[in-house]
């Protein structure tokens, strides 16, 4: 037979579909969510693209960017001259703010400018004026959340260290930085000139950059190309406009091909659904499958009958999904806009409709294969005898091949979806094993009621548990749909209150809650006497060394850096706030060698090496352990050290907590900063203390720590509605999947209940049959996905999260009540047909 | 009638397994079917009328023998083969009428010359749904028919392809006397007009009259031949 169908088999395969159109409506919509789904999270993701291609200029604010997180030393201002350009300086730190109005402090993200940042891109304030204005007077700009939780407005005074500046503007927006973390660290723009100097002093954690615009055309990739090496001798890091480009999409990528899994599972129970609803159609068809056999048609052509049918529903499927994704893509910009530098237009994006489309549609195909099975292996002569020439060797054989096709293709597609191949392959093989399992719970159960005693049970129960495995029964279908609703729902809500219970812990009532820092050793005891005087208690007071390695066991960080076959990472890279003392604390755990509480009294840094302890994060990151040697720059001198401890550090728990650790008696004499932790138990206090502590040392700044959980508790929500949106559509698809099975099951059912009805059976007895085989269902497959779900927030929060798991056991059971509940209730309101269906019927040979 | 053979039946044996022990349900039957000849087979129910019509018509295979039609072996076939002839050279009328119910009547008709991909058969199938009295019925599905006007749906569609050989299994079973004398009327009409060799598989005393041979089958064997009144004495 030729590629292309002959003409027959494409006409019959449309009239074929004649009355039973609405009823394969279920198959459409079974694959429109996930494609909707899909659609719109792709074509977001596109637009994203195409914003961060457009507005790379803006979101880096210049033409090249080069930053330290340390004072320019002067070969590095030597080498920033020598580049030329227009430059302009941003200096970024978070320091207190206090308003001398209502006396109220807060921590913010201070930014201080030259005139003429950012060259490209704007910072858009109310008045609009301010925004040009503030450098020239002087002044302040700061986002609306500062002025609202310090009681000021526009023309108060703000002061930031030792200097105070006139608000002439609040941020309503800037081109370069995102709105999301606002509300934990919101920012000021000062000019540059005007700041205390102060602020900038030893330890505190400043970012420094220089912004550059050429005028001349030079080309900034090119330009730091030839100055890499020199811009890494001197500390210096650097950005240009295709980095800022790329970073962007490949963080973006990595968010939008995430959460485009999750629109992966509503696919597959489409594709249950679609697996579901073509199986009883072609059941339907077989008697019809075996005449068009005995005119002649053969195997290969009837089968391509329904495969045409499956390719055109899934197609019509899929192009009606891909409309409602366009459309919830038009709903989705508005809401990113808001919180976004990147400004995202809603432009249609063809390439994933197109996307979504080839995937609903092969998702369909592939799932409606192993019905179309069926019409391959119909015998002609069943057309005399029924039941003949069902070769069940081939039948075996050709079943796997299509399994093995199927998940091959799911697979293959989620790889791509995926944001790496991995990630796609391990995500199929869970889903994959979830279905498994719940495939294998509903045989279980059919075995179960089978061999079940019921003999003294009611003529319903015994009925409904009769019902679960009676030929044509829809037990194992709806036990997967139902369960892979109940696992989506309850992982959900499990590793959330996983999350939010380490949130709840370090807001505990023993817990710190506000933490002061960037505190100069003289100022040590200053702020401790203004803590206890308050009336609350010093519950760390920890003095913090910066560092970074300077070799691994005798090899420079700066050669392993420029020799391509050692892979190195931030570890090797980062500024280590290091600490010293005697005891470990509550959040960490020495899992193996040990830790020397202090050095000897002759211990000499020139010539001793100093056993220091290392949290177990960084044995794979700079892939050392005990035993090893490290040298770091303690500002300018090298200190020798030894791994000689590794700990296990719960970083969940808002506390003091280092990478490395060192002994007492090396780092005393270093030059440091410190930080007091302390608990206050009322707002009025918090504020009070906050207060005290500012005004007396104005460097020193504050981070109130139920500010924050109220932060973190507002970001899980957002991330939450994200996914649970998402999740919808997973529990949308199921519901239809659900709708399709009990349908499906109908005409079986209703022939059943009208001949118990003529033999004398209730409509109440219908209805308690039907009740007992959703109740068992629903009851067995929401205990599956609790199970399954149990693993897998256990799996989540214990190699993902890195966090005790919690199971709400409450929330679980309204969740579970609720799913049972509408399993009977869908089932028993698709079914009223089935009750109300007339004895009279059966006579008339109307079923 | 000429004495060409169309349908050879050599040497036929149909075994099947039942649990430990093997049933013959058709054994050793040989038989030659000439062209234009009108057969009827006989036989209680259980004889082996079906399964030899089924090895007959291609839809089965015989554990021994073997089956020739206008010369070709059934044997040599691979599957695509045998539907091809199906299609081409043999025609159905079963009892249950199976038409597909969700064709009207004329694309009924029409699908086996679709399926042989002629373009130009609706003319054709028209005229034949004329034939059997259901020119007005042609855009009703079968469900909207009773089961006389099914069956002679049925006997359209069986000789719309022109085949050379007509398979009719218990054609007149699932009707009323009126019903089956129409169908048993138009059913020879249209043969006697096309030639067409004809094999009935029946209980109907009434086409002993009508068929050139009758053979009857017991226990999977045939038991009897004999001659059965001439066709051109239609009642």
């Amino acid at each position: 037979m030729s590629v292309i169908p002959r003409f027959w088999i494409v006409r019959h395969a449309f009239r074929d579909t004649r009355g039973v159109r609405r009823q394969l409506t279920v198959f459409l919509s079974s694959m429109m969510l996930g494609v909707a789904a899909l659609v719109a999270i792709n074509s977001i993701g596109a637009n994203l693209t195409a914003a961060v291609d457009d507005q790379a200029k803006s979101l880096l604010g210049a033409d090249l960017r080069v930053s330290s997180r340390s004072p320019f030393s002067p070969e590095a201002e030597a080498l920033i001259d020598s580049i030329g350009g227009d430059q302009a300086r941003l200096y970024s730190f978070s320091s207190m703010a206090l308003a001398p109005s209502t006396d109220r402090t807060r921590l913010v993200g201070v930014r201080a400018s030259d005139p003429g940042y950012p060259f490209y891109g704007e910072i858009v304030t109310d008045p609009g004026i301010a925004a040009s204005a503030y450098q020239g007077r002087d002044g302040l700009l700061a986002d609306p959340t500062v002025l609202l939780q310090l009681g000021i407005s526009i023309g108060d005074s703000l002061r930031i260290g030792s200097r105070s500046y006139p608000v002439v503007g609040s941020i309503q927006k800037t081109s370069r930085e995102t709105s999301a973390m606002e509300s934990i660290s919101p920012r000021v723009y000062v000019p540059r000139a005007a700041l205390d100097t102060l602020l900038l002093a030893y330890g505190s954690r400043v970012e420094y950059e220089v912004y550059v615009k050429f005028d001349d055309g030079t080309d900034a990739d090119e330009l730091v190309d030839g100055m890499k090496s020199r811009l890494r001798e001197v500390g210096l890091r650097y950005s240009t406009v295709e980095r800022e480009k790329r970073e962007w999409n490949e963080a973006l990528t990595n968010l939008y091909r995430f959460l485009g899994l999750i629109a992966f599972v509503a696919l597959l129970l489409g594709g249950l659904g679609v697996a579901s609803s073509i199986n009883v159609y072609i059941r339907r068809r077989l008697a019809s499958v075996a005449v068009l056999r005995c005119l002649g048609a053969t195997p290969a052509e009837t089968s391509l009958v329904y495969l045409l049918q499956a390719l055109a529903l899934g197609l019509i499927g899929s192009i009606v999904g891909a409309f409602l994704g366009v459309g919830i893509q038009q709903l989705i910009p508005p809401v990113v806009n808001r919180v976004s530098p990147l400004q995202i237009e809603p432009v249609i994006s063809l390439s994933s409709v197109a996307t979504g489309i080839v995937v609903g549609t092969g998702v369909g195909v592939l799932f409606a294969l192993l019905p179309i099975l069926q019409v391959g292996r119909v015998s002609p002569l069943s057309v005399l005898r029924h039941n003949q020439g069902d070769d069940q060797a081939s039948r075996s054989w050709s079943r796997r091949l299509v399994v093995a096709v199927g998940v091959a293709g799911f697979a293959a597609a989620a790889a791509w979806q995926a944001p790496s191949p991995l990630v796609g392959i391990a995500y199929v093989v869970g889903l994959i094993f979830v279905f498994l399992v719940l495939r294998l719970v509903a045989r279980v159960l059919t075995v179960a009621a089978r061999g079940l005693r019921t003999a003294g049970l009611s003529f319903e129960v015994r009925q409904g548990i009769a019902s679960l495995f009676r030929p044509g029964s829809q037990t194992v279908l709806l036990t997967v749909t139902i369960g892979f609703i109940a696992f989506i729902i309850f992982a959900l809500s499990g590793v959330r209150s996983s999350l939010l219970r380490q949130v709840e812990l370090s807001s505990g009532s023993e817990r710190p809650n506000l933490i002061l820092f960037d505190i100069q050793p003289d100022q040590v005891d200053g702020v401790t006497s203004i803590v206890r005087a308050s009336g609350n208690p010093v519950i760390e007071s920890v003095p913090i060394v910066s560092m970074r390695i300077r070799s691994i066991n005798g090899r420079l960080i700066t050669s392993m850096r420029e020799d391509e076959t050692v892979e190195t990472s931030w570890a090797h890279r980062r500024e280590y706030r290091s600490s010293y003392r005697d005891t470990l604390n509550d959040t960490e755990t020495l899992t193996s060698g040990r830790m020397l509480p202090s050095v000897p009294p002759d211990f000499d840094p020139a010539v001793d090496v100093v056993p220091v302890t290392m949290a177990s994060d960084l044995e794979d990151e700079l892939k050392i352990g005990i035993g090893d040697s490290l040298v770091f720059d303690v500002q300018g001198l090298p200190v020798r050290t030894v791994i000689g401890g590794i700990r296990d550090v719960d970083w969940g728990q808002l506390s003091t907590n280092f990478y490395f650790l060192f002994p007492r008696g090396v780092l005393e004499d270093a030059p440091s900063t410190n930080v007091v932790v302390t608990r206050v138990d009322d707002a009025a206090r918090m504020s009070a203390v906050q207060t005290s502590v500012i005004d007396a040392f104005p460097n020193v700044s504050a981070i109130d720590l139920t500010l924050v959980l109220s932060v973190v508790e507002s970001v899980f929500s957002r991330i939450g509605m994200v996914i649970r949106f998402l999740a919808l559509f997973c529990v949308l698809t199921g519901m239809i999947v659900l709708v399709g099975s009990v349908l499906s099951g109908q005409s079986s059912r209703t022939e059943e209940s009208v001949l118990l009805k003529t033999l004398g059976a209730a409509p109440g007895t219908i209805q308690g049959i039907l009740a007992t085989e959703y109740a068992a269902i629903g009851v067995i497959a929401t205990a599956s996905g609790l199970v399954l779900s149990t693993a897998a927030v256990w799996l989540l929060c214990r190699y993902n999260f890195n966090i005790p798991p919690r199971f709400p056991a409450v929330e679980y059971l309204l969740f579970g009540l609720a799913i049972v509940g509408i399993t009977i209730g869908v089932g028993m309101l698709l079914s009223r047909s089935v009750y109300k269906q007339s004895p009279l019927a059966i006579l008339r040979n109307e079923l | 009638m000429s004495g060409q053979s169309t349908l050879r039946i050599q040497n036929v044996t149909k075994s099947y397994r039942s649990g430990e022990t093997t049933v013959d349900a058709v054994k050793e039957i040989s038989l030659d079917i000439a062209e234009g000849e009108t057969v009827a087979i006989f036989g209680p129910s259980g004889s082996g009328k079906t399964t030899l019509l089924g090895l007959c018509a291609g839809l089965d295979r015989p554990s021994s023998g073997d089956i020739s039609i206008e010369g070709e072996s059934l044997n040599s076939m691979d599957e695509i083969g045998l539907s091809r002839l199906r299609n081409e050279k043999i025609g159905f009328i079963f009892q249950s009428f199976r038409l597909i119910p969700s064709l009207t009547a004329l694309e009924n008709v029409m699908i086996p010359a679709e399926i042989r991909g002629d373009r130009g058969v609706e003319e054709r199938a028209v005229d034949l749904l004329r034939r059997v009295g259901l020119e007005n019925r042609l855009h009703n599905y079968p469900s909207q028919l009773s089961g006389g006007e099914q069956q002679r749906v049925a006997i359209a569609r069986a000789f719309v392809n022109e085949p050379r050989l007509l398979f009719a299994d218990e054609p007149t079973g699932n009707l009323d006397e009126e019903n089956a004398e129409a169908v048993r009327r138009l059913l020879f009409e249209i043969n006697q007009a096309r030639g067409t060799t004809l094999v009935i598989v029946t209980h109907d005393p009434a086409f002993t009259s009508l068929v050139d041979r009758l053979v009857v089958l017991k226990g999977g064997h045939v038991d009897e031949i004999r001659s059965g009144a001439p066709s051109t004495a239609l009642p």
